[in-house]
């Protein structure tokens, strides 16, 4: 099988789906010529147009409306928003207008658009570009949210959002575009709601979303030189959720760690962690341990940047302590 | 309302309809709220008739509008069925959103009316979004745009009419100037002047008297066609007054506008009045078959509230469809 | 036909209203427009024209009083034919209600805001401080324990506290109940018979059966050591299935009465049954004309000294059958 990168895997899906379908279309700032400053969208004017890959000026509430617009009247718009961190300045569009007119039309009006954007810290672009806000997206009733944790995922969850006929926001990690994986090349699309069960165990289940895989995964190897039988879940979507796989985990290995790249507070871990606590209570055999980024804005420098983000040692020390039956927190 | 209109009489007969529909609309809706039965608070449209009339009777099912929080005037302009609209008010199944939307949210599709929209300035990204759409389909609609003085306050107003002016989008920019802005008047929230903000643009931009009727339909009708020949997009200040307050609840108001000024505009420009008496002078009728027309229509939306009050709620197990549409 | 003046709804949270002033008098010509009354709410005043051209008939409510929204407060009626005709109409409209009762509660559940007098704290007790030293006075008692761990003890019948008293730390995980002292104070002892005596009296009469004979003699033992308690007895077959006595009800309940579960291995090739549960447990088998009798017991209910009386005085009775009449 082909090994492509992250970047490439996002290509192809646009590109493919562009071909499928004609509704189908690009808009956001640079993403004709210049491709976005990821080098993502390379190739695509060419194909397809300026027409269907549409370059805007710096007015991301006023795209961002115009794709819902677009959207609820017939067309398929990906909205490309180059920084996560720009997804605040979206929010009515995204959040008030998108995610609420199905309902608050009684069924009318559809809203088949997609917005890609990224997240992702240890860049050094400190606070205003290496925002993880998933967690904002997946509280709003009405939104799907997708978290690829490579080019595999990233290709065919793409692909998905962009067939399916909701708001869907998918969040790639602007620090793996370089990164490759095996990509078949026939069609394929990862369906949402289904997470990946990477590979089983059964003294302690980690749980890793977007960038937060390959952290568990170099975990479970250091775990399993102490000859400790980890289990790996990656969610891949939030919004729908699937519950039942971590539920299932969870009861079966009574101990998990959920890691995540959005802060700890109020986020995305403390959501699957208190669903496991909620219905999985009685097979536990340990508290859910949350790992989420620090509750700092990101800092510029190097040194205090890496310390914010979970890394596989702390992971794996967590994984370790729980197995023992240590205690992380005062009794 | 498709077929097209066929004598200049019969479009200025409806045009007079229309706008008495909206008026009696209006008063029943209000005295819905006055008698404590509508939940929720509504914007009534009274006195700005002519401004939804003239502009939507320059516009084919096709073409799309987006309307605001005071959007019972451009629903009714566009089409829409009184019984459904009162249900809609009243949070009832039948209602044109389910009663999931209610006033403020008030959408009509079928007839291209894409939402009502509480958020001042929600829906110019929409409707600018539409147009970008017709553009890059080929489609031949156009899409008018709704907004008050107030909303000029609003940045994705310029940040829409950049991108509108740099495609050449087939979309009017209707702002409906009626003087306040809340409970503030218009000189105290907008510097400089209305039009030049779209001029600023490029945009060709025009002013009308929106309480005449006549008036409005030609600069629309006008400024329409050359919108679907693509030389658009385009701005309308439309100068109109609404009678009423802010919502219905606003009704000690004189901290903001005097007595006098409401009286004037009732009684000199009234937008249905100065249509009837043209109307009347210009003999395409008479103030009987006027007056005539006043009482069907007031009966008809009594009729259409009496229907809704007594029409059924949604079922409790639709609270949680519409969420996601489901595909298989 | 009369036009009903209603309280109107001035405000989003506003559910009543006091009529400062009436504008008109009863009888007079309103115009449509003309102020009719004033009213008072607690953001504002402000006045309520006349929605209807006629004559203000019959006003219902006094100036200074508090209505709520909706309330029936005056009638316009078409002509001014004085009180009898207004007590008609005000009869028909008495039984009508204010507004539609679905609707009202609608209504009020999206615009009704309570306003409640808090107390300020210091004239109401004083607020639970949790660093106070009677909060959570009892939470050092609670056992500390996984719920896997708690749901597997109680599944499997097993007290969490034995395991803090044997000295283990909390919180317990799951494989710390596999470090229950069960085995510690449990202890069984064994005493050999002479059968000749039991066997002679089945031999005598068809009618005794060895099981009911070793029942009596088990009860009566007990009940000679220990004067004051009673023991109830259970047979315990080979299928493990247990039974009453015949002839006797349910167990009885009583902390006075302790129970021992008796089985019979005697037909069997077995010599006798162990157990660690803290039930008392007497088997017996036969070799030989000798019963071989197991008093399985736990040493915290039963101390060893007063399991040796027992079973003596039991070991004596079946060798001489006569000391069960005295």
């Amino acid at each position: 099988m082909r090994s492509i990168t992250l970047s490439q895997a996002v290509n192809e899906a646009i590109a493919e789906e562009m071909r499928r379908d004609s509704s189908v279309f690009l808009i956001g700032e640079d993403v004709a010529e210049a491709g976005t400053p990821f080098k993502i969208t390379s190739g695509l004017v060419e194909e397809f147009g300026t027409q269907r890959v549409i370059d805007t000026p710096i007015s991301e509430p006023g795209f961002m409306g115009l794709a819902v617009g677009a959207a609820i009247t017939g067309s398929r718009p990906i909205v490309d928003i180059m920084f996560g961190d720009f997804l605040f300045l979206i929010m009515d569009q995204l959040c008030n207008q998108a995610a609420k007119a199905h309902y608050m039309s009684g069924g009318k009006l559809n809203v088949p658009l997609v917005v890609r954007t990224n997240l992702g810290a240890t860049r050094r672009s400190a606070a205003q570009h290496s925002q993880s806000l998933h967690a904002l997206v997946s509280h709003i009733p009405g939104l799907k949210v997708a978290m690829p944790s490579s080019a595999y995922e990233a290709k065919g969850l793409l692909k998905t959002a962009i067939r399916d006929d909701n708001p869907v926001v998918i969040f790639e990690d602007k620090l793996m575009y370089q990164d490759k994986a095996d990509v078949p090349e026939d069609e394929y699309l990862i369906p949402f709601g289904e997470a990946a069960v990477l590979q089983e165990g059964n003294q302690v289940t980690l749980i890793g979303t977007s960038s937060m895989r390959q952290v568990c995964e170099d975990a479970a190897l250091i775990l399993e030189d102490e000859e400790i039988s980890v289990e790996i879940i990656d969610p891949r979507t939030l919004v729908p959720l699937d519950e039942k796989t971590i539920l299932n985990s969870a009861k079966k290995t009574g101990r998990v760690v959920v890691v995540d790249e959005g802060h700890q507070n109020f986020g995305v871990t403390a959501e699957i962690a208190s669903r496991i606590s909620e219905k999985a209570f009685y097979y536990l055999d340990a508290p859910v341990i949350r790992m989420g980024a620090m509750d700092v804005p990101v800092p510029f420098s190097p040194v205090l940047e890496d310390l914010t983000v979970p890394t596989a040692e702390k992971v794996a020390s967590n994984a370790r302590k729980i197995i023992a039956g240590e205690l992380l927190h005062e009794l | 309302m498709a077929k097209k209109i066929n004598t200049n009489s019969e479009s200025y007969l409806k045009m007079y309809s229309q706008m008495v529909k909206i008026r009696s609309f209006e008063d029943q809706a209000n005295q819905l709220y006055l008698d404590a039965k509508m939940p929720g608070l509504t914007h009534m449209y009274s006195g700005e008739e002519a401004v939804a009339v003239g502009i939507c009777e320059a516009l084919t099912v096709k073409d799309k509008i987006t309307s605001t929080h005071r959007g019972h005037g451009h629903c009714v302009a566009k089409g829409a069925g009184l019984k459904q609209m009162f249900c809609e008010l009243l949070g009832k199944e039948e209602g044109y959103c389910r009663g999931k939307g209610g006033s403020m949210h008030i959408a009509d599709q079928s007839n291209g009316n894409l939402g009502a929209n509480a958020i001042v300035g929600g829906s110019m990204g929409i409707a600018t979004g539409s147009a970008l759409r017709a553009k890059l389909n080929g489609d031949e609609d156009v899409t008018v745009c709704f907004f008050g003085d107030g909303a000029t306050a609003q940045g994705i107003l310029y940040e829409v009419m950049n991108m509108a002016a740099l495609w050449s989008l087939p979309v009017i920019y209707a702002c409906e100037n009626n003087g306040y802005s809340e409970y503030t008047a218009t000189d105290e929230i907008a510097a400089g002047d209305i039009l030049d903000r779209a001029r600023a643009f490029g945009i060709e931009a025009h002013k009308v008297d929106g309480q005449d009727v006549l008036a409005v339909n030609k600069l629309a009708t006008d400024l329409v066609a050359r919108a679907r020949k693509g030389e658009g997009p385009f701005f309308i200040e439309l100068i109109t007054y609404r009678y009423h307050g802010h919502h219905v609840g606003d009704i000690n108001r004189t901290y903001y506008r005097s007595k006098e000024e409401e009286e004037n505009w009732k009684k000199n420009k009234d937008p249905i009045k100065i249509l009837g008496d043209w109307l009347v002078s210009e003999k395409i009728s008479s103030e009987e078959e006027l007056q005539t027309m006043r009482d069907d229509i007031a009966a008809e939306a009594n009729d259409a509230v009496q229907y809704a009050l007594k029409a059924n709620y949604p079922n409790p197990n639709e609270v949680d469809m519409h969420v996601y549409l489901e595909t298989s | 036909m009369s036009y009903e003046v209603k309280m109107p709804q001035l405000g989003m949270n506003q559910d009543t209203a006091v009529v400062v002033a009436w504008f008109k008098k009863e009888g007079e010509k309103v115009e449509k427009g003309d102020p009719l009354f004033e009213v008072e709410t607690d953001k504002a005043t402000m006045e309520v024209e006349a929605q209807k051209e006629g004559y203000l008939s019959k006003i219902r409510v006094d100036e200074g009083s508090e209505v709520p929204v909706g309330h029936l407060l005056a009638l316009i009626s078409d002509n001014n034919e004085g009180s009898d005709t207004a007590q008609t109409d005000l009869a028909v409209s008495d039984t009508l209600e204010p507004s539609e009762p679905e609707v009202e509660t609608v209504k009020n559940k999206s615009t009704k805001i309570e306003v409640r007098n808090i107390e300020s704290p210091s004239n109401k007790k004083e607020l639970i401080n949790s660093s106070s030293s009677n909060y959570g006075a009892n939470a050092g008692d609670k056992i500390l324990a996984s719920p896997k761990a708690k749901f597997a003890a109680k599944e499997m019948g097993f007290d969490l506290a034995e395991l803090r008293n044997a000295g283990i730390s909390e919180p317990f995980h799951f494989a710390d109940l596999g470090r229950m002292p069960q085995s510690s104070s449990f202890s069984s002892i064994y005493m050999q018979v002479s059968a000749e005596a039991i066997n002679a009296l089945i031999l005598k009469s068809e009618s005794v059966q060895r099981s009911l004979l070793f029942s009596k003699f088990t009860s009566s033992a007990w009940s000679f050591v220990f004067e004051e308690s009673a023991l109830e007895v259970v047979f315990k077959d080979t299928n493990g299935e247990s039974y009453l006595e015949t002839g006797a009800d349910t167990l009885s309940s009583s902390s006075e009465t302790t129970t021992i579960t008796l089985i019979d291995l005697c037909e069997t090739r077995l010599s006798a049954y162990e157990t660690g549960s803290n039930n008392l447990t007497l088997s017996f088998s036969q070799l030989q004309n000798e019963f071989t009798v197991c008093l399985s017991f736990n040493e915290k209910i039963l101390q060893f000294s007063d399991a040796v009386k027992f079973l003596n005085e039991l070991g004596a009775r079946l060798e001489d059958p006569i000391l069960q009449l005295i």
